[in-house]
């Protein structure tokens, strides 16, 4: 199994539905490979902050209205590991992810068009926003994705217009679909199947940022 | 006459100050290297195309275009580069492209990085790493593994190894047989497996549509993704496989087992889960909003 492998099968190992002998190879690439030991440890850490959350989650930010009604209806935060607590940290990065997008949007445009970026770009994520990861714990990954936001922003002007297009137009696709998907949650936050979608969204969504950032220069 | 020296040293002046101007160069030249040995290859545009021999020996031939200052090869017995070097203040169009055929022995571990121009590789066995913007990539032989990765190239992939990971960002990848392990990564591009045996494989879009006819290995599994593109995948109609098909939003076609079923009452989500007996690959075809077809040969 190469890196990309080993990384998409960390919840399963996590969750010990790995077999024997798949165990013993992610095992083996985890030991060898920093990179993955790296991200195994982030896994494992959101996992932990995850398990420990509060027993409720109301954050009161208009900016994200439209994610919170079916967020805070979910009753996913509980003191316990297991889907409820995926589900809670999923619910989480659907913020992160919905909210650096529209941040990065926002930059794109300030770039392109040379106008006074959207509110959200001047202030950044509110105090509000940025307290509630705090608690949540998930500021480390609100850095890690600001931080490949910034990446592929410094990296624009060496990537085509066709391509940003591209890259932008499916990160766009990807935060609808997250959005809908958190959506549907708050209706039902038991519901496996919508969980499993989300960790999807969620992932090809970093993994689309991380293959803009390591993108050849074309210009 | 000295208005006729006046008129050379001033074309000439011009000539150096909008860059060297080059016709097309021939170029013919060899290096040694071992049986397997490594050959680096890094061309801006133009056509690289790659051919195995019997000689333990590289050797370039072809012509070098405009703004390319000359050709860099050295290395030793475990490996060879050959570099393009270009000439950074040439802003002249491209009226001559750089065209090169590149002879490597047949087990040699390949390394191509291009902008624009295109790569073809034919005949080599070792182990292929190709990588270009927006050239097209053709690989006509069956090397050991394959890393393929462009942005908006197409690739074409006649026989993929067991090791195999292709991945673009709005190119179409077509492969023609697939030979194993298999990972096909596209964003917005098409993804079209034709045939082979996929022991274990990922294909994942964003947008792209993928359509897969390969037949999955005895004990395999095939994890086939999408947002919003269209999965199509062509079976047999005996084949003994447990399916898992899931829809946020899109439609499941399913000619060979039962209707789908709603995931929920409040979204439009779909899921199918059944076999077709006992044992047999594991596979999984799951979308955002695009459409599931399962369909038999």
């Amino acid at each position: 199994m190469n890196c990309h492998e080993i990384t998409e099968r960390f919840d399963d190992y996590l969750d010990g539905r790995l077999d024997t002998a798949e165990e013993e190879e992610l095992q083996a690439h985890v030991t060898g490979c920093s990179s993955c030991a790296e991200e195994m440890a982030s896994v494992r850490e959101l996992r932990n902050l995850a398990a420990a959350l509060p027993s409720s989650l109301e954050p009161s930010r208009d900016l994200w209205s439209g994610i919170e009604a079916g967020i805070s209806e979910t009753n996913v935060v509980r003191g316990r590991f297991g889907r409820n607590a995926f589900l809670a940290a999923a619910a989480a990065v659907v913020i992160v992810s919905s909210v650096v997008t529209a941040y990065f949007v926002g930059r794109s445009q300030a770039v392109v068009a040379t106008v006074e970026p959207p509110a959200i770009v001047e202030s950044g994520p509110s105090e509000v926003l940025l307290a509630s990861f705090e608690g949540l714990g998930v500021d480390n990954y609100m850095a890690t994705r600001t931080e490949l936001l910034d990446a592929l922003e410094a990296r624009k002007h060496e990537l085509s217009a066709e391509t940003m297009d591209v890259v932008m137009e499916n990160l766009l696709l990807i935060d609808y679909a997250m959005d809908s998907i958190a959506k549907a949650l708050g209706d039902e936050p038991e519901n496996e199947f919508l969980m499993k979608q989300l960790a999807g969204a969620y992932r090809r969504q970093i993994d689309l940022l991380q293959r803009a950032v390591r993108m050849p220069a074309e210009v | 006459m000295k208005r006729t020296a006046k008129n050379i040293v001033v074309a000439l002046a011009f000539l150096m100050a909008v860059g060297t101007v080059w016709a097309a160069q021939p170029v013919s030249e060899s290096f040694p290297v071992g049986p397997g040995g490594e050959v680096d290859i890094d061309v801006l545009s133009g056509t690289v195309v790659i051919e195995a021999w019997s000689q333990n020996l590289v050797e370039v031939t072809g012509t070098l275009g405009d703004g390319v200052e000359g050709l860099d090869i050295d290395g030793d017995e475990d490996g060879v580069y050959i570099d393009v070097e270009y000439d950074e203040d040439y802003h002249g169009k491209q009226q001559v492209d750089t065209d090169l055929t590149i002879r490597v022995p047949a087990g040699a571990f390949l390394t191509v990085e291009t902008v624009s121009a295109s790569i073809s590789v034919a005949g080599v066995s070792g182990e292929l790493d190709l990588e270009s913007v927006s050239g097209n990539v053709d690989v006509v032989t069956k090397p050991a593994a394959l890393d393929i990765e462009t942005v908006s190239g197409d690739i074409a992939v006649e026989s993929a190894p067991a090791d195999s990971d292709v991945s673009s960002v709005s190119g179409k990848i077509e492969i023609g047989a697939a030979g194993g392990s298999i990972d096909v990564e596209n964003v917005s591009g098409k993804t079209m497996i034709h045939g082979g045996v996929i022991d274990d494989g990922d294909l994942e879009s964003v947008s792209g549509d993928i359509t897969c006819h390969a037949i999955p290995g005895a004990d395999g599994s095939l994890d086939i993704e999408t947002m919003s593109g269209t999965i199509t995948f062509l079976i047999d109609a005996g084949l003994v496989a447990s399916f898992d098909l899931t829809t946020f939003s899109g439609s499941i076609q399913n000619q060979i087992g039962p209707e789908p079923k709603r995931t929920s009452k409040y979204t439009p989500g779909k899921e199918l889960y059944f076999n077709t007996g006992n044992g047999g690959p594991s596979i999984s075809l799951e979308s955002f909003s695009g459409s599931i077809k399962l369909i038999t040969r």
